[in-house]
């Protein structure tokens, strides 16, 4: 299955991230889990861009997930959230654009203090449903051919991202941006993996 | 008090049933503690949930009381149902049944319903459809459709109106489980299994052709996005193998949109043997009939075999299959290390092969 | 590619002990929720678990006489057929797992056979069963029923092989029905019909033995269709057919031994569809099983068209065909 379910700009602070802007395609998630996945989705989107470094990509497996995460030396970066057969290189390419759009729309000094409520950058939705298709962006990957595959830094679970002696069950069970609701999600779905 | 929490959870998830044909989907929303101290029922935008709290004690309530009351051993036969008691054997079948859907025996208990007019064939696509949205995978719900829709389509006063709502329903119903659950053995199945049914469907008004089409094309589609999936590939070899047998009309409204033709000549005029004495353009090719074709590329095989060749029918085969080839090409190159890529391209030359 | 890493931390060597105890203490708390979502396969739970402990030669720790009465109780007078518990419709299933386990205990007088030889018999009469399913795992359960109490001309063999036939594909596999996707599972059902009813050469052995083999991963485990991931079970379904197929030095046995003893649960005992996952005994039958045909010596050998102890099946003078290269 080929499928993008998130695509977000954030900005990465002196101490932690913000979302910026967001989009998600949680259809095929049952009704009642999709505010649990969406929490879930910026949970892990805020906890990677915090342990990313600047000027930095990297494709991060996570169960059935990719994440592919960007942030660029301006501290502005850029996520999409797919399974594992979405292909890194249109994943990137994507991303890329995004962040330059949205530099081109955003003014900078905005950044730093936005939040998804004060940012005007209402094209995601629709870049979401366009690339579902990756073969649709692939026009796109050959206009941007300066994307080079071997930058990116491709990790086989979220573990190799977190700091020494982090661990993603942790962080969960101590944050306080999901609700109860969600870690239960979270610990059922942990459980019948 | 457990006996009437679970008597207060039955009555409720039956007041959602009584919006069963809008009801879309069933889940289990998992809540460690009825911490909320509300009824674990939920139902939001036509989809029910039960709190995982739960689950345990009414299933376990339900299936006991529905084993012991309604499926006593050896006395099957002799049980008499009434309309008194069957309401409540209902009850505890549905709960039941959305808990555990493998539990053959109890659909069986519903079939006998069906038999004695107490549950509603409709009625029971709409249950098996919440069934489905929850376990994607359950070959007895997939089984009980069969079922029904063997019922639903024996009766000859069966309006197309009625017969087109089913079918639409039925294709809806295996994308959504394919789409939940990838490589689902059992939704490709049964839709195989319906597409074949279709073709018994005797009624002047139902056109098998139109049906073989939407299918290739969807399958078309499907594919090129669950490039991992095969059962969804073989599923697209079945549909292939349909198109083969189109009617001459249908064969020209499928291919206005879609010159086969073109690529298959294409492929033919790059891929001449350079040695070989013939050697035509393009435009040539496209003029030709199909027995010309045919006969040039059978050129170099036995001369005097003896089949008899139906070059109408052998050059269409080769357009699908050729059209099949460049797809796969394209996919191959960009979705790299795909099993399923090779695997469908040896279907692709198997064919060629036959031929 | 869909695969899994083994960790270091895996069991390398086999756990026998473990397994018995794991088996001999499973569902002895019947109120157990677990147990009660399972009742209504119970009669393959237990053939699943007497023929695991049957290999490590351990079937002594089960409740023989408790076991038959139970399978007793559970044969539905009027079609003959055997249920998976007390309650449950007779299925053609359940009811060769309990021809199975009483065929192991060499006590097939505990049932009426005349009755079970009717209720398989009227299946295919109706070709399918009684609601209209046909599959192919329905007829290698009628055949394999049928042959262990010595009553294969019951039915129609041809026309079961022809069945069985029928639902070969291109690639030399085959599906639960003709036109159906190839699966390894139903592959083994379709040979072991084959070879109960002697008709192998039927088969497309190259072709099949070749899909067949290319089940496995680079972690050793082997899967039941392309680009899944590997799962325990099939080190028996793909294994078995393999075997039957006389082919079974295809795959690489070493990493398939150490994918299948990965799969242990070195605390709770049993073996699990995958390494780390929770164990059950259907994985545990089929983990050992999948060990017995890799040859290792400290489990009793089994038979690889009728995942039952050898022993058993020579004392039935059952001659499965097995093909010669
Ligand atoms: C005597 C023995 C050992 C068995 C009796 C004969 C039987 C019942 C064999 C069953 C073989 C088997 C595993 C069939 C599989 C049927 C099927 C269509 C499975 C697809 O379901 P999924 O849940 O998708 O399974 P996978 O994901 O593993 O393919």
């Amino acid at each position: 299955m080929v499928r993008v379910y998130a695509l977000g700009v954030l900005y990465k602070g002196v101490n932690s991230a913000t979302v910026l802007k967001a989009a998600y395609d949680l259809q095929s998630f049952s009704f009642f889990q999709r505010s649990s996945v969406q929490e879930f989705m910026v949970f892990v989107s805020k906890t990677i861009v915090e342990r990313t470094q600047q000027a930095t990509r990297q494709s991060v497996k996570e169960g059935e997930y990719m994440l592919q995460v960007y942030v660029r030396a301006d501290n502005l970066a850029g996520i999409l959230i797919s399974d594992h057969e979405y292909p890194n290189r249109v994943a990137h390419t994507l991303i890329t654009k995004i962040l330059d759009e949205f530099t081109a729309k955003v003014p900078t000094n905005l950044w730093a203090t936005g939040n998804e409520t004060t940012i005007d950058f209402p094209v995601l939705p629709q870049y979401l449903a366009k690339y579902q298709n990756p073969r649709e962006a692939d026009a796109l990957t050959k206009i941007q051919n300066d994307l080079d595959e071997t930058k990116i830094i491709l990790h086989d679970t979220i573990k190799a991202v977190l700091e020494r002696g982090e661990k993603l069950d942790d962080l969960v069970a101590k944050s306080d941006s999901l609700t109860m609701h969600s870690k239960a999600f979270y610990k059922t779905a942990r459980k019948t993996n | 008090d457990k006996f009437a929490l679970v008597e207060r959870i039955i009555k409720d998830i039956h007041a959602v049933f009584s919006r069963i044909a809008e009801l879309r989907s069933f889940d289990i929303v998992p809540v460690d503690t009825n911490f909320r101290n509300k009824s674990p029922v939920l139902y939001l935008e036509n989809c029910l949930g039960l709190e995982s709290w739960c689950i345990k004690h009414v299933y376990m309530y339900c299936y006991s009381e529905v084993m012991d009351r309604y499926c006593p051993k050896g006395r099957r036969k002799v049980f008499k149902v009434s309309s008194l008691n069957s309401d409540r054997m209902i009850k505890l079948l549905n709960v039941t049944l959305l808990l555990n859907p493998d539990l053959s025996t109890l659909w069986n208990r519903r079939r006998m319903l069906v038999e004695k007019s107490m549950l509603d064939n409709y009625n029971e696509l709409h249950f098996t459809r919440l069934v489905i949205s929850r376990k994607p995978k359950c070959n007895d719900a997939f089984a009980y459709r069969r079922w029904l829709l063997n019922i639903i389509f024996a009766d000859k006063s069966l309006q197309m109106n009625s017969i087109r709502d089913v079918i639409n329903e039925e294709f809806n119903i295996c994308t959504q489980a394919s789409d939940r659950s990838p490589n689902n053995y059992h939704s490709w199945n049964h839709r195989m299994w319906f597409v074949n049914k279709l073709k018994t469907l005797d009624n002047p008004l139902f056109d098998i052709n139109n049906q073989y089409i939407k299918e290739y094309n969807f399958s078309e589609q499907w594919t090129a996005k669950n490039v991992s999936d095969y059962s969804c590939f073989h599923y697209r070899q079945f549909c292939i193998k349909n198109n083969y047998s189109l009617n001459e009309e249908s064969w020209k409204k499928f291919t206005t949109n879609l010159n086969l033709r073109k690529v298959l000549v294409k492929i033919l005029a790059t891929n001449f043997p350079i040695d070989s004495t013939i050697q035509v353009s393009e435009e040539d090719l496209l003029a030709y009939s199909e027995s010309n074709l045919v006969n040039l590329l059978l050129y170099h095989t036995v001369k005097n075999c003896s089949c008899i060749l139906d070059n109408v029918y052998i050059c269409r085969k080769l357009e699908i299959i050729f059209h099949e080839l460049a797809i796969n090409n394209e996919l191959i190159q960009f979705y790299k290390q795909h099993e399923t890529l090779w695997y469908h391209r040896r279907f692709i030359v198997h064919e060629i092969i036959e031929i | 590619k869909n695969d899994v890493k083994l960790s270091g931390d895996v069991p390398k060597t086999l756990l026998l002990q473990k397994h018995s105890d794991y088996l001999a203490s499973y569902g002895l708390n019947k109120d157990d929720f677990e147990y009660c979502m399972t009742e209504h396969l119970r009669m393959s739970g237990i053939y699943w678990t007497l023929t695991a402990m049957e290999l490590m030669n351990q079937s002594s720790r089960m409740p023989k006489e408790e076991i038959i009465e139970f399978i007793t109780s559970c044969q539905d007078n009027e079609s003959g057929g055997i249920s998976a518990s007390i309650g449950h419709d007779p299925h053609i299933l359940y009811t060769l797992s309990a021809v199975q386990v009483l065929a192991m205990y060499d006590r097939l007088d505990a049932i009426d056979i005349e009755g079970v030889v009717r209720f398989v018999t009227s299946m295919q009469q109706e070709d399918g069963d009684k609601w209209g399913e046909v599959d192919t795992r329905f007829s290698f359960c009628a055949v394999m029923t049928l042959s262990l109490l010595q009553q294969l001309d019951a039915i129609n063999v041809t026309k079961a092989v022809h069945f069985v036939l029928s639902c070969m594909n291109f690639d030399g596999g085959f599906g639960s029905r003709p036109g159906s996707e190839s699966h390894a599972g139903l592959i083994y059902c379709c040979v072991g019909t084959l070879s109960i009813c002697k008709r192998m050469e039927a088969l497309h052995a190259d072709e099949l033995a070749w899909w067949l083999c290319e089940r496995q991963l680079p972690s050793g485990g082997l899967n039941g269709r392309p680009e899944k991931l590997p799962d325990l079970c099939y080190s028996w379904w793909v294994m078995s057919s393999l075997s039957m197929l006389n082919r079974i030095h295809w795959v690489d046995k070493d990493n398939l031994e150490k994918f299948i003893l990965a799969c242990q649960d070195a605390e709770t005992g049993g073996f699990s569809d995958r390494p780390g996952n929770i164990t059950d005994p259907f994985h545990t039958l089929f983990g050992l099983a999948g060990l017995s045909l890799l040859g290792n010596t400290s489990i009793k050998h089994v038979n690889p068209t009728y995942c039952m102890p050898q022993e058993t099946i020579d004392r039935l003078k059952l001659e499965p065909q097995k093909l010669h290269i």
